[in-house]
């Protein structure tokens, strides 16, 4: 028997994956970086700025990104057409979190086919998406 | 996914030293050591605050992961002071850069593995797990 044991994460020989999440509300940002760390197998990355999240991705490829609507002097659609021209990053999915009727931002959302979700958060929602995608 | 299966708790644990600048992304890589590795890691943001750690304090690391673009002293800087030093030199040394030029030359003049940011932390994950055999 090995000495060192492995969490169970590594015995099962499972890609391990980084969610970026980009929210500008600390509270929530805490919130979400709880869930996805109890909740799933996977890291996040958490941000408040656009400026950070594109510093992130200099340093870490994430499989996923999380980003609010509403960032500070920026949104994150905006945020999301400027990390999807990266050429390794074209192929990661988006969702984004509005607090705004969706209806509002429908367009936008589906011609980047992004998945669109409504703040207040519902956590079950959130966490089968995120399997859905990653798995 | 569970807690922590490294540290304190685990007396199998062993020390890696995580060398970067950026808070956020060293913090990010130690506790993705943690949780996915039974082993325990602690972030510098300078690459004097390790070496004073190592130099001073008598802490035997068993890895050295070192991003090359630090304020002070470079990643390599840092290599070579701690490679210099006999009871250091066995220690393996994982250096990170954004420079693919960089890491070329550091793979070819210093043998040293070189993993290209950006990374899928699967494969940071996998190189540490190697480099810590």
């Amino acid at each position: 028997m090995s000495a060192i044991e492995y969490p169970p994460s590594m015995d099962a020989a499972l890609p391990v994956k980084t969610i970026l999440v980009v929210e500008d509300d600390n509270s929530i940002g805490a919130f979400l970086e709880m869930a996805i760390s109890q909740e799933t197998r996977y890291h996040p990355l958490l941000v408040s700025r656009s400026e950070e999240a594109m510093n992130a991705v200099q340093n870490i490829r994430p499989d996923l990104f999380i980003l609010d609507y509403y960032l500070h002097r920026t949104t994150g659609i905006a945020l999301y057409d400027e990390l999807h021209r990266l050429p390794e990053l074209q192929d990661v999915p988006a969702i984004i979190f509005t607090a705004a009727n969706l209806e509002q931002h429908r367009q936008e959302i589906q011609q980047r086919h992004l998945i669109g979700m409504s703040k207040p958060i519902e956590l079950d929602e959130l966490l089968t998406t995120i399997k859905n995608l990653l798995e | 996914m569970t807690a922590s299966p490294a540290g304190k708790d685990n007396p199998h644990a062993r020390t890696i030293l995580v060398v970067e600048d950026d808070e956020a992304i060293g913090e990010f890589i130690v506790q993705a050591i943690q949780q996915e590795t039974p082993h325990q890691a602690l972030h510098f943001t300078d690459g004097y605050k390790a070496w004073n750690l190592m130099q001073y304090r008598r802490v035997m690391p068993a890895l050295l992961i070192l991003d090359y673009n630090l304020p002070v002293i470079t990643g390599i800087e840092l290599y070579d002071r701690i490679h210099a030093q006999k009871e250091f030199e066995h220690i393996p040394v994982l250096i990170v850069s954004a420079y693919h030029k960089l890491c070329k030359e550091v793979a070819q003049e210093r043998n040293l593995p070189c993993l290209e940011k950006p990374f899928a932390l699967d494969d940071f994950l996998n190189m540490v797990e190697q480099l810590m055999v």
